[in-house]
């Protein structure tokens, strides 16, 4: 028995010690950037070099804050994330909302199109949508960074599998008491939704923020770029830098990482999500 | 309107060095990606579920990578990666290794965006993983330890076989996500960076066809090379679906 214990404590201490090694490994670089960000720029180049500043700087932080092109950059991610997700989770809920509670002629096909999309990576539709752009004058500007996730065929999927779960009778039961369909919807759908809502909009979100090709093809002028796009071309812009482009790269990854810990369960759900879409 | 031109767009697509290359690349990105992120995935998973402390804020931080965008992500790592001051080759000095010219021929190139991609997508993967641990009934690990067997055998025995729907599933999605592969590519190793060390793959590949030197058609082409490719993958997984 007593060896029995030893054991069990023995490989606890190992199955933490090999967590805490991993953990280690897998936050450092963030906590090299934000040291970096930091320095002075010669210490950044110093050899040896130091794991916390010596000498605390915050000038890259005050000339990026102050920088318009910058803000231009959150700006726009924000616009963009912000009303994509909006518009794509109310049309998934509505749409949802009549394939799971709605009969009518057609809709077994129509929700077999919709299946079907999902499947398709973006990367190998852009072209066409490009072009489409292109005929209705989207290049560079909001409408054309937007208009391809206002509907999100994933979105109306997941909406319906879990208007599906509410019970009919609930509905009967607003029909006899005079609720109309809109009423139905807002009233008994909608609250009865929240969580879906909620892990489907996280999602949405963080797909949106993060999303760089689609910015890439669309945008050419700098004042439309999101903050992805404005990002990637700091290597070029400041060349070796690397003060600077930590800083960048600092006050990108804040937002979306307090975001992560303040709703950690509802992140973590909305993130794996994606498992289902693949 | 433009001419219809048939299939003339593959066959100038399969004579395209280019789009070997590519498409190799793809594929070796995609093959040692899926292998590390899975195995390590379910290593943490399996680590996390066994009863400890602390365990949100292990698998809190392990998630960390997999919420954050990729091109903050990959400037960090260019300066880790960096030949003279990153961190990675101070490190290599300092214990009286060699430096590794990480982002500076394709190859290494590749080896580099290859690390990224797994550092950034373990956490997903241990998540997908830990619900399906948490799945197996504790009946089968109580009777394996009244039957005595050690740690690994029951990892072998009991964990590994129960988790095997799981295993393909997570496999077939990374897969999927892989093949799909460009933000990481194309921050890390075109552009300003590039140089000798660009590395193309079929999603960047693509997007030079069709955006750099405007050739729409061989990049739609490729895109339907790359559609095929998935699709198939995709129907492994719903055959799949319906098995379990």
């Amino acid at each position: 028995m007593l060896n029995f214990r030893l054991e069990q404590r023995l490989s606890k201490i190992v199955t933490h010690f090999i967590l805490a090694v991993a953990s280690v490994v897998i936050i450092f670089p963030f906590f090299w950037m934000i040291s970096t960000s930091l320095k002075p720029d010669a210490e950044i180049l110093r050899i040896p070099p130091t794991l916390l500043p010596m000498q605390w700087n915050r000038g890259f932080y005050q000339e990026l804050l102050q920088d318009t092109v910058f803000l231009r950059y959150f700006l726009n991610s924000l616009i963009v994330a912000a009303t994509g997700t909006v518009i794509s989770t109310f049309n998934s809920l509505i749409a949802g909302f009549i394939f799971a509670k709605f009969r009518f002629r057609g809709r077994n096909v129509l929700f077999f199109l919709i299946l079907v999309t999902i499947m398709v990576p973006f990367q190998c539709y852009m072209i066409p949508l490009y072009v489409l752009a292109v005929r209705i004058s989207l290049v560079d500007t909001y409408a054309g960074l937007i208009f391809p996730i206002i509907v999100s065929s994933f979105g109306i999927f997941f909406m319906r599998q879990n208007i599906q779960t509410i019970p009919d009778s609930l509905l009967e039961a607003a029909k006899i008491d005079g609720a109309g369909v809109w009423a139905t919807f807002f009233r008994i759908i909608t609250p009865l939704s929240v969580s879906a809502i909620v892990i489907l909009a996280i999602f949405q979100f963080m797909t949106a923020w993060g999303d760089f090709i689609w910015p890439l093809v669309i945008t050419n002028s700098r004042k439309m770029f999101v903050l992805e796009l404005g990002l990637s071309r700091f290597i070029g812009e400041f060349s070796v830098d690397y003060g600077m482009i930590m800083t960048g790269a600092t006050l990108a990854i804040l937002p979306v990482l307090v975001v992560f810990l303040v709703f950690r369960r509802y992140v973590i759900e909305g993130m794996t999500l994606s498992g289902i879409k693949g | 309107m433009g001419a219809f031109v048939g299939i003339r767009n593959y066959l100038s697509l399969f004579k395209d060095e280019i789009f070997y290359n590519a498409f190799l690349n793809t594929i070796s990105f995609t093959i040692f990606t899926t292998l590390f992120s899975v195995v390590l995935g379910l290593g943490f998973a399996y680590l996390i579920n066994q009863k400890i402390r602390f365990k949100s804020v292990y698998e809190t931080i392990i998630f960390i990578p997999v919420v954050l965008t990729f091109v903050p992500v990959c400037l960090i790592w260019m300066w880790l990666f960096e030949w003279d001051n990153g961190f990675i080759n101070l490190l290599l000095r300092g214990v009286g290794l060699p430096r590794v010219a990480w982002l500076s021929t394709p190859r290494m190139s590749l080896v580099s965006v290859i690390i990224v991609s797994i550092w950034k997508v373990i956490g997903y993967n241990m998540i997908i993983f830990s619900v399906g641990l948490k799945n197996i009934p504790s009946m089968y690990y109580e009777a394996a330890m009244i039957d005595g067997a050690s740690r690994w055998t029951t990892f072998r025995r009991i964990t590994l076989p129960l988790l095997r729907p799981i295993t393909l599933f997570v496999m077939v999605i990374s897969v999927i996500n892989n093949l799909k592969v460009f933000t990481q590519v194309y921050v890390m190793t075109h552009g300003a960076q590039g140089g000798g060390a660009q590395v193309e793959v079929l999603v960047s590949d693509i997007y030079a066809r069709g955006f750099v030197y405007f050739k729409m058609g061989a990049g739609a082409a490729e895109s339907i090379v790359l559609l095929l490719v998935v699709l198939l993958f995709t129907l492994v997984q719903f055959r799949m679906g319906r098995e379990r």
